[in-house]
């Protein structure tokens, strides 16, 4: 047997496959080479032009709504969990646009993969999406043209919103250099009036769109297979071969720095396995955390309810985070572990009290280690984990107050209610979990999306009575690691904040800003220079109080 | 028949590219390994590990060049690759040739390159102190500057810097090389120059040039980097091809484009400017730093378009304009959409905006009062007809009721401490031809085929810009035919010969002319046949959709049926068309002449909202008024000027072409070298198109429109530095682009860069 080639089944527009090749090569090369299917273009091979995009198909257990939240099963309305509850899941499938380039083979597992020949399938002329195209002339030199195609039917199935804002959120990771993006627009302003009416039901939705000719009849056909999970679940902790392997999330950052794996490449592959991608609220020592598995893809963990509620207002930063496409694809687990000091997740997660859980390939049994995420990061790229361990789930400080956990996020919490066990080693504290959450992010970059951060910030802490408890402050793109900033914080933590005067709130700004600086330690580069990189810290802190203390008046008492 | 839009196959995901062909058996996939300093000599390069991989591997070098090594014809100074020393950090030293592409690459990460580092220059005003220019310095002297100067009420001067551009065309560099039969060589390449393709691979490979057949299907972009910058890849291929005795492909990934490929050139300037105390400018001085890079390429052609263009779209009535081609050690700065005209425009704008700040007027008065006149000579002498400056710019005024605008802005301003809004005009006017004159024209070849289709060649490279669209119009209302019946073919040297690049803006003026007169010697034989057919004079033949008739009469023949009487009488349905523009003249010697065929005329009004905590901008709408003359399809002018709008608006705000001191290229992916996106765009785009007028020189009285827009996008760095002044009056003014956040950052807290 040829080395890497995993036993699978990919569904390739409409005919099943057993690919021939490595399961590390990027499905690219697997689309363009092996299925000689060249409608799927390679325009940089890291995730930045959208070229290369395709729909990927997977199973949805419909109860619990990873994207679209109102799609409820009949005769499963409740949001149980439990082994038991499993069996009478309702399966969908949920298509979503990702990068080919940046996509493994092996994620493709039991998937349903459509590429621009399986959209133009359809009718023997265009698709409405393309014939919106061809009526606005939103095609110059074609190259770009099947991505957006793909990214935009993509929307059509899976958007909940199906307004000009969504479909131009849709296409924000897809590059044309040549239309200036007025005539997409137009188009995709077409299809928002064409299709206005769409059922809200994903199944009825993907029902209505093979009618029109959107999404070829084999999405039926695939939402009639998907009854059972196809997918095989690895146990990485029964896996003599794991310690071996490098282990991906969703990949987008892997094959930035790896476009052309070596032949045999045969990562395991954490985001193909149900287990690693779950929200659940735990307990421990009798606080209560949210447990995001470390697979869990970025457009889930913004999309989930539970993260919503528990952090309120995060799904306005989303779109800083680089594109639908990335996003469709990256993991929560992937963002952290090449403790890159630049990751927006690190910064969002680490001014939010995270935590991450570690599992053990080697170890027996399923012993968890648990680090605050401050101490987790220990040097340029460096982080404190250990030979044989991997990062199994991020845990969030939950709040002990606020609404019922919804048990929502791409698959709902098996885990729900379960006290968790293992280690907690290192950090600053677990902090209050009292009192309303208020977070905030900022960042600079030259382009607002997709664009690698010169610098990023998150503010985090808790209104408990009138006083700000648990405050957290962090800066990414100022040092080698993502960091906590320590004395800034400590600076607000136990002030007034319920009914304190708009100048104090400002004397407190300026303080917090300061010695936010302070505590810096940037480099210059293509990105910015350090002194760039410490002043824009500064603005951007101030930035999180006038967005905190916005009615408060604090804008009219600070200079900008 | 019926017409096949050439958007469905790009939308289908059918359209092919170089790169989508199928490979033939036996096809070899090339690879090139790049120079790893600015300028080195190499001592000798070892390819044992890199042979050791695999028995297809092979290595080729300069000295594997049948032909001469050298494609550089205005000047012979680019070796296909380099014999011993090379001239820019990502400069091709030998070519690797493999059964798959990853073994190719990897075989040429293999070689080992032993080499000694050569001191190496970066700056072109260090190259210019040191007399190392690529050609000649270059100068227009008009008037009496000197003199000028002293009468002005006003005299200002200062410094202009325009970075680099890369020009991301999503489809990257490539060829495909095949030997055919008795040795000839047959390309496909991804170029906007089959011709110039075909001369290189033919001087390289020591054959005549009718033993070399290049093929240009369609480019998934170019914009000018595939001018003559893709004669390398072509030769590349070749020299694979004929070595190996195998078809050769070769396809750059992303990273090797950016850093092998030559760029828009960055540009350092000093400027004078002076006017008289109602605000008309006197005189103008500028010298022009062009950073050529190390080879000559079109540089010499895109610093004669900065000084055919250095007072934009004002009447300057004294003034000496001085361009140096200096020679650095970077890749060769190379043609990008504007050709050198966005540096100048750049350069007098900001020269004007100097002025306006010390006369403490509105920059859009200054440009109101100096805009050119009908009847007015441009300071080569050129006489300026039809001209449409006035009316533009007048008409934007009314479009965006500029005067509210700003009174809003000012509002806005006065009401927002962290938010501040700007708004500027941008007026343009634009030479169109060649400036090198023996390239102003074309040929093409059109085929009627007995069943009435009707097939058309030209030498105009259909890259996205859709001239294969206007082509199209152009035969069938030549020819009085639906446009369904028309197909244009894509671009060979077998069918045309002699093309010149699809460049300058100039492609379906060109081509479209040369289409148009082959269409009508062909339509003149059958009306003589029709004629005949009908026994009417021939000059009362009269055609259109498709069926002739006499004029006012009833009887007529229908185009099939004339095609196939016409076969019958052994009357030829094929012709050649040819066409050069007329009326071009210009003299080196003196520097005058007139150079243009016409010019094209518009304005933009940009605005931009600054967030002046986050230190950020964002473009919030653009008005744009454009003359496209009468247009042969305004979907297609429109699609052209908003992209040209948005490499402007990138070029200026946020497109940042980056070397370290060394010379290496910072910027080498997509990840680190950023281009407008769909956020990026403003969300208000309104597009006002001027009625049409008489263009002789031009298809149907319609006007070129690939560039003259792409000037447009300085209006937002114009409006950006309104915002920053209003938050922050005491600010130190920067002309330099793009003008990214640091930038912006550096502006508002004072601090240098």
């Amino acid at each position: 047997m040829l080395k890497g080639i995993i036993r699978m089944k990919v569904l390739v527009n409409n005919t099943w496959v057993s690919p021939k090749t490595f399961s590390g090569r990027p499905a690219l090369d697997f689309i363009r080479m092996e299925m000689n299917l060249r409608g799927t273009k390679e325009g940089c091979r890291e995730g930045d032009c959208g070229a290369c995009a395709v729909m990927l198909g997977e199973p949805l257990p419909l109860k619990s709504g990873g994207g679209t939240r109102q799609a409820a099963a009949p005769g499963g309305k409740d949001g149980g969990t439990g082994a038991a509850d499993r069996e009478r899941r309702i399966w969908v499938p949920r298509y979503r646009a990702v990068p080919s380039c940046l996509l493994a083979l092996g994620d493709l597992a039991g998937k349903h993969l459509i590429t621009i020949e399986g959209l133009s399938s359809v009718s023997g002329g265009l698709s409405p999406v393309m014939g919106a195209f061809l009526e606005e002339n939103a095609s110059q030199c074609g190259f770009c043209s099947p991505g957006f195609i793909i990214s935009l039917s993509a929307w059509l199935a899976e958007s909940e919103k199906l307004d000009i804002q969504g479909a131009l959120k849709a296409v924000d990771g897809n590059l044309c250099r040549c239309t200036g993006y007025g005539a997409i627009r137009r188009a995709a302003e077409r299809l928002t009036r064409d299709f206005a009416d769409l059922p809200e039901d994903r199944m009825a939705r993907l029902r209505v769109l093979v009618e029109r000719a959107v999404l070829p009849s084999s999405v039926l056909d695939y939402a009639a297979s998907v009854g059972t999970p196809l997918a095989e679940e690895e146990n990485l902790a029964g896996d003599k071969l794991a310690e071996a392997r490098t282990i991906l999330g969703g990949g987008t950052d892997f094959y930035v720095r790896n476009p052309e794996p070596e032949e045999g490449f045969s990562p395991l592959l954490l985001g193909t396995s149900r287990a690693y991608s779950e929200i659940a609220r735990v307990d421990s020592d009798g606080r209560h955390w949210l447990r995001l598995g470390a697979a869990l893809r970025i457009a889930d963990f913004f999309a989930s309810e539970a993260v919503r509620e528990n952090i309120p207002g995060i799904e306005e930063f989303e779109t800083q985070f680089a594109s639908s496409l990335v996003r469709n694809l990256a993991t929560l687990g992937g963002n952290i572990v090449n403790a890159s000091p630049v990751a927006d997740l690190s910064a969002m997660l680490l001014g939010l009290g995270a935590w991450v859980e570690l599992g053990s390939l080697s170890g027996a049994g399923r012993e968890r280690r648990r680090q605050s995420l401050d101490s987790f990061f220990i040097g340029y790229k460096k982080t404190a984990m250990e030979a044989g361990e991997f990062v199994a789930a991020i845990l969030l400080p939950a709040s002990s107050e606020g609404s019922e956990f919804a048990g929502s996020g791409a698959y709902d919490g098996e885990q729900g209610g379960k006290s968790l066990t293992g280690r907690f080693e290192g950090g600053i504290g677990f902090g209050a979990r009292g009192g309303r959450l208020f977070f905030s992010f900022e960042k600079a970059a030259k382009r607002d999306n997709l664009d690698i951060a010169a610098v990023n910030t998150a503010m985090s802490f808790r209104m408990d009575d009138a006083f700000a408890r648990s405050v957290r402050i962090s800066a990414g793109g100022v040092a080698e690691v993502p960091l906590l900033l320590g004395k800034a914080a400590s600076a607000m933590e136990g002030s007034r904040i319920k009914g304190a005067k708009a100048k104090d709130l400002a004397e407190l700004c300026r303080t917090v800003r300061k010695l936010a600086e302070e505590e810096l330690r940037p480099i210059d580069d293509v990105r910015g220079s350090a002194s760039y990189r410490r002043s824009m810290i500064g603005r951007l802190v101030q930035a999180h109080f006038l967005r905190f203390f916005a009615r408060d008046g604090i804008a009219e008492e600070l200079e900008p | 028949m019926r017409t096949i839009d050439e958007s469905i196959g790009h939308l289908r995901g059918e359209t092919r590219y170089i790169d989508d062909l199928p490979e033939p058996k036996g096809c070899l996939h090339a690879a090139v390994r790049l120079s790893e300093s600015a300028r080195g000599r190499i001592l000798s390069i070892d390819a044992d590990a890199a042979l050791a991989l695999d028995p297809s591997v092979m290595v080729l070098r300069a000295e594997d060049l049948p032909g001469e090594n050298q494609i550089g014809f205005t000047k012979p100074d680019e070796p296909v690759l380099p014999e011993e020393e090379w001239e820019y950090w990502g400069q091709p030293i030998a070519l690797v040739l493999a059964e798959t592409r990853q073994l190719a690459r990897k075989a040429a990460a293999a070689l080992v390159v032993h080499w000694e580092e050569l001191p190496a220059r970066i700056d072109p005003r260090a190259a210019a102190a040191g007399g190392d220019f690529i050609l000649p310095s270059r100068s227009i002297v008009w008037g009496d500057a000197q003199k000028a100067f002293e009468d002005c009420a006003f005299v200002v001067s200062g410094r202009v810097d325009s970075g680099g551009q890369e020009h991301v065309y999503l489809e990257t560099q490539g060829a495909y090389a095949e030997v055919r039969d008795n040795g000839t060589l047959f390309l496909i390449s991804s170029t906007q120059g089959p011709t110039g393709v075909q001369r290189a691979v033919a001087r390289s490979q020591g054959l005549p040039m009718n033993k070399v057949e290049v093929e240009a299907r369609r480019l998934g972009g170019a914009f000018g980097g595939k001018e003559d910058q893709a004669a390398l890849w072509a030769s590349l291929a070749a020299l694979g091809a004929r070595a190996s005795g195998k078809p050769v492909k070769l396809y750059l990934d992303r990273k090797t484009d950016f850093r092998a490929t030559g760029k828009r050139h960055p540009y350092t300037s000093d400027f004078k400017i002076g006017a008289d105390k109602e605000g008309h400018i006197l005189a103008f001085e500028a010298e022009y730093f062009q950073n050529s890079g190390c080879s000559c390429d079109l540089s010499p052609a895109i610093l004669a378009r900065t000084l055919l263009h250095a007072t934009a779209s004002y009447r300057v009535p004294n003034g000496r304009v001085v361009g140096h081609m200096c020679r650095t050690n970077l890749p060769s700065f190379t043609a990008f959409r504007g050709f050198g005209a966005p540096q100048a425009f750049f350069v007098f704008e900001a020269a004007l905006d100097a002025l306006a700040q010390a006369m403490a007027l509105p920059r859009e008065e200054l440009q109101g009062k100096n805009l050119y006149r009908e009847g007015d000579r441009s300071y080569f002498g050129m006489p300026m007809k039809s001209v449409r400056a006035e009316e533009a710019f007048g008409r934007l005024k009314e479009l965006t009721a500029w005067d509210r605008l700003k009174a809003e802005i000012k509002d806005f301003n006065a009401s927002h401490r962290f938010e501040k809004k700007g708004a500027a005009l941008l007026p343009v006017c634009f030479g169109i031809s060649f400036t090198k004159l023996p390239m102003n024209q074309a040929g093409a070849l059109v085929h009627v085929y007995q069943d009435g289709s009707v097939l058309v060649s030209t030498g105009a490279i259909e890259m996205g810009q859709q001239v294969s669209r206007k082509i199209r119009v152009i035969a069938a209302r030549t020819l009085g035919i639906p446009q369904e019946w028309i197909r244009v073919e894509r671009t060979s040297t077998l069918t045309v010969a002699n093309t010149v690049p699809t460049a300058a803006s100039t492609g379906s003026d060109l081509n479209g002319m040369a289409a148009k007169a082959a269409c009508e010697t062909i339509l003149s034989r059958l009306k003589t046949k029709a004629a005949e057919l009908l026994s009417s004079p021939v000059q009362e033949m009269d055609i259109h959709e498709g069926r002739l008739r006499r004029k006012g009469g009833d009887a007529a023949i229908g185009w099939k049926e004339l095609v196939e009487a016409a076969h019958a009488s052994r009357i030829d349905l094929s012709a050649h068309g040819f066409y050069a523009t007329p009326g071009l003249f210009y003299d080196m010697e003196t520097e005058r002449g007139s150079p243009f065929a016409y010019h094209v005329y518009g304005a933009a009004c940009v605005v931009v909202r600054l967030d002046v905590l986050r230190a950020r901008c964002k473009v919030e709408s653009a008005h744009i008024v454009h003359d496209s003359g009468n247009s042969l399809d305004e979907k297609v002018d429109r699609g052209q000027i908003e992209g040209a709008l948005a490499q402007g608006l990138g070029w200026t705000l946020l497109e940042d072409l980056r070397f370290g001191p060394d010379g290496r290229l910072l910027s080498d992916s997509l990840s680190t070298y950023k281009l407008p996106d769909i956020s990026f765009m403003p969300q208000k785009l309104v597009v006002d198109i001027l009625p049409g007028r008489e263009n002789p020189t031009t298809p149907f009285n319609s006007k070129a429109v690939g560039e003259p827009p792409l000037q447009y996008g300085l209006a937002a760095y114009f409006a950006l530095l309104e915002a920053l002044r209003a938050a922050k009056p005491q600010g130190e003014t920067r002309y330099d682009i793009p003008f990214i956040p640091e930038k912006i950052h550096a502006f508002l807290s004072g601090s240098a860069l």
